[in-house]
């Protein structure tokens, strides 16, 4: 487990798109995933093997990739290569060295996290109808990366994918301090009583809120954390994990697509120190 | 759970989508609604994306009136974030275009929502960033004025023509060219024209039912009147369901019309020099025969007669179903001391322009707007109690005095209007409904019935606001 990670710009909305396998709907086309959007979403018209490429001309900095809401089965895997060049042949990160069949796209409950008798060996770490899925490697300069989507067993027969973030993923030197807060937003609908007593209250949706403190920036993070976040506000869509790594339930809990509530603010409270609170909710 | 109970089941999450049509460049739409959604493949459109923008969702109102017959459009606005992937909708016209509303859970296939409403759009309002659309129930195509050609030559070039349907008395058909003396009484062909009067005497005319007119045998003297049997489209039109129906089609191309057949078989006669708008028409012909009409939420023109309190009822709202303090009362009205029906209404009041010769009785039938009827209560203890009046298209008296009974027996006891907020149940009651409350207050708390009369449905909140006649 490493120190969280947080894809804030998201170097995949500008770069150029080829659908090679796996086809789109006319009206939920590959370009959906360049807008931030729920409902706007790609959908492919096949399920054994989605790859798009992405290229820009001018080099990026590389080091982890999301893919958000996505309704890829626990059988589904996912590859991503990153090239030095444009023409996707000088390969510079290949998941496969490291799962040669594939990244499972949907994370697993770890062995401490099954519920015995209850659980199959494999089971989702997260049981929801749309799952993110993330990945992260050593920075990479580069010009292309290719991804590619296999999910044979998805019940549906179309893969929906909302969202893809890639780019630098900021990693403080020090991690977040304890303190920090994983909840949900309150139901905004007030509960209201009948005359015979029971008390009605609608259900209504509940993204996640995650509120951290990074109290130990020094001069080598705060550029990068200041930078990022100059180029976004609290309307921009960016992904954050707070437990990289962690495997099973806690990283899933810990990691969203989100916005700021609140840009941050970055308090030097000592020589070569910044400290900056982090409230974000769920995109 | 079927679609009904999930409806009246007020914990559930409700995401209302949105099909809206507007023209620009063509017919094209705009899909958006309270949640992400996109439909299967399978679903109709297939593959569509409902964007996140319906930001302030709708209420549907609509009243009756328990005593006019006349009932309100339901109007309802939806609020729309102003995002650019509606930028086409604002641009182009909305008026008189459809919105389509669906409620559902959102991991239902689209195929599975429910549909709760077809409105008509008013206007589109782009306003700190939201942009209102503001819709009414179809009852906006009764707004049209009824189109019955106009005059090609004569005098009254370019004027309308004349609307003449059912058995009419003393009319002022228009004079369509002068020098043949000839008259029109209504736009197409009529049953009859059976008699023609000058200043109040009856004159020799040709008459031509085909085309609803008639030339005089000599040149005019006074004022021209005439009575006829009017608008015979292929069958002579003279019962309000027949009328209805043929106002509604011909008019306002309205096509989906409910069973008009509760409708009582009484003999209608109504003129109009410059035709006028459908939903007058249909409104004095509702009261007219004791009856109201509404667009269900679907879009279906329907018609009702009058609800009486009969003590028995299919629908309920029990304590649980409304809210704390949800009962209240809205209003009284006092008994009526007595109603008066006027009927056979004389198109042409001629209190002068009558020839010398004509007797004093028929001098009076002619000077007089109305002929009427009434039906008195009898209310010792409401000694200062007032009279109300009915204008009707009526012609018969036994009809008349039918209605006026009628009213004057609804109103012989004092009447309380109750309002209700309720849970959950959305659309599951209509206006005219006889329902069992039973709620604390009020003399509900072992259940009476009461009558629907006005209701606000809060699809999203699962919530309804129902007024309750009693």
């Amino acid at each position: 487990m490493t120190n969280a990670r947080m894809l804030i710009v998201n170097d995949f909305d500008d770069a150029e798109l080829s659908l090679i396998a796996g086809g789109e709907v006319g009206s939920l086309p590959l370009s959906h995933l360049q807008v931030y959007s729920n409902s706007r979403h790609y959908r492919s018209t096949n399920t054994n093997e989605v790859q798009l490429t992405l290229t820009w001309q001018q080099p990026r900095i590389l080091s982890g990739c999301a893919l958000r809401r996505h309704n890829m089965s626990s059988s589904s895997t996912w590859r991503i290569e990153v090239f030095k060049d444009t023409a996707l042949t000088d390969v510079g990160y290949d998941s496969n060295n490291l799962w040669p069949t594939g990244k499972p796209a949907i994370e697993q409950k770890t062995l401490g996290e099954l519920e015995w008798l209850v659980d199959p060996l494999v089971a989702k770490a997260v049981d929801a109808k749309y799952q993110d899925s993330d990945i992260w490697f050593d920075t990479q300069l580069a010009h292309g990366v290719r991804i590619t989507l296999n999910d044979p067993d998805n019940v549906p027969g179309f893969i929906d994918l909302s969202r893809i973030y890639i780019g630098r993923a900021l990693q403080p030197r020090v991690n977040f301090s304890y303190g920090h807060t994983m909840g949900w937003l309150a139901n905004p609908n007030k509960k209201k009583r009948s005359m015979g007593g029971t008390a009605f209250g609608k259900k209504a949706a509940k993204p996640r809120e995650l509120k951290f403190a990074l109290k130990h920036l020094n001069e080598q993070d705060r550029p990068h954390f200041v930078n990022a976040i100059n180029l976004l506000d609290e309307t921009t869509d960016w992904y954050v994990s707070m437990f990289p790594g962690a495997g099973g339930q806690k990283e899933r809990h810990y990691a969203m697509a989100c916005q700021f509530e609140v840009l941050p603010k970055f308090e030097g409270n000592f020589y070569n120190n910044f400290l900056s609170d982090y409230h974000l909710v769920e995109a | 759970m079927t679609p009904e109970q999930w409806l009246k089941d007020p914990r559930q999450e409700r995401c209302l989508l949105a099909k809206i049509n507007y023209l620009y460049g063509g017919v094209k739409q705009a899909y958006v609604g309270t949640h992400s959604y996109s439909s299967l493949p399978e679903d109709t459109p297939a593959n569509q994306a409902f964007d996140e923008l319906l930001m302030d969702t709708p209420s549907f109102s609509r009243r009756m009136g328990i005593f006019t017959g006349r009932t309100s459009a339901a109007r309802s606005t939806l609020g729309l974030f102003a995002h650019s992937w509606l930028d086409d909708l604002l641009a182009g016209n909305v008026f008189d275009q459809a919105v389509e509303l669906f409620i559902g859970d959102k991991d239902w296939p689209l195929s599975s929502f429910i549909q709760i409403s077809e409105q008509l759009i008013e206007r589109a309002v782009a306003q700190n960033d939201l942009i209102r659309i503001e819709t009414r129930d179809s009852s906006l195509k009764l707004d049209k004025v009824i189109d019955t050609g106009t005059f090609s030559t004569g005098a009254n070039k370019g004027k309308a023509k004349p609307l003449c349907v059912g058995d009419v008395f003393n009319i002022e058909p228009v004079l369509e060219d002068a020098a043949t003396h000839r008259y029109r009484a209504h736009f197409d062909a009529v049953d009859d024209i059976p008699d023609v009067r000058d200043n109040g005497l009856s004159v020799s005319f040709t008459k031509d039912v085909a085309n609803g007119s008639f030339n005089l045998s000599q040149a005019p003297t006074g004022k021209i009147t005439c009575n006829v049997r009017g608008a015979k489209p292929s069958d002579y039109l003279q019962y309000p369901a027949e009328v209805i129906s043929w106002l509604l089609t011909r008019f306002a191309s309205e096509t989906k019309i409910g069973d008009l057949s509760s409708l009582p078989t009484v003999k209608i006669g109504i003129y109009q020099r410059e035709p006028k708008k459908v939903r007058g028409l249909i409104d004095l012909i509702c009261a007219s025969c004791n009856a109201y009409h509404y667009y269900s939420r679907l879009g279906q023109f329907n018609v009702g007669l009058m609800p009486e309190l009969t003590n028995s009822f299919t629908k309920e709202l029990t304590l649980d179903d409304i809210q704390e303090n949800g009962l209240r009362i809205r209003k009284t009205i006092e008994p009526v001391s007595k109603v008066v029906v006027n009927y056979r209404q004389n198109h042409t009041e001629q209190s002068s322009a009558l020839a010398g010769s004509i007797d004093a009785a028929t001098r009076e039938l002619f000077s007089n707007k109305y002929q009427s009827v009434e039906a008195v209560n009898d209310l010792p203890d409401y000694p200062n109690a007032q009279p109300i009046t009915i204008d009707t298209c009526l012609v018969e008296l036994t009809d008349a005095q039918a209605l006026a009974s009628s009213k004057a027996l609804a109103a012989s006891v004092k009447r309380t209007i109750y309002e209700v907020n309720a849970f959950g149940a959305p659309f599951l009651f209509e206006l005219g409904d006889e329902i069992n409350v039973t709620a604390w207050g009020y003399g509900f708390s072992s259940g009476k019935t009461a009558i629907v009369t006005a209701l606000t449905d809060d699809p999203i909140n699962g919530e309804v606001t129902l007024e309750l006649w009693r």
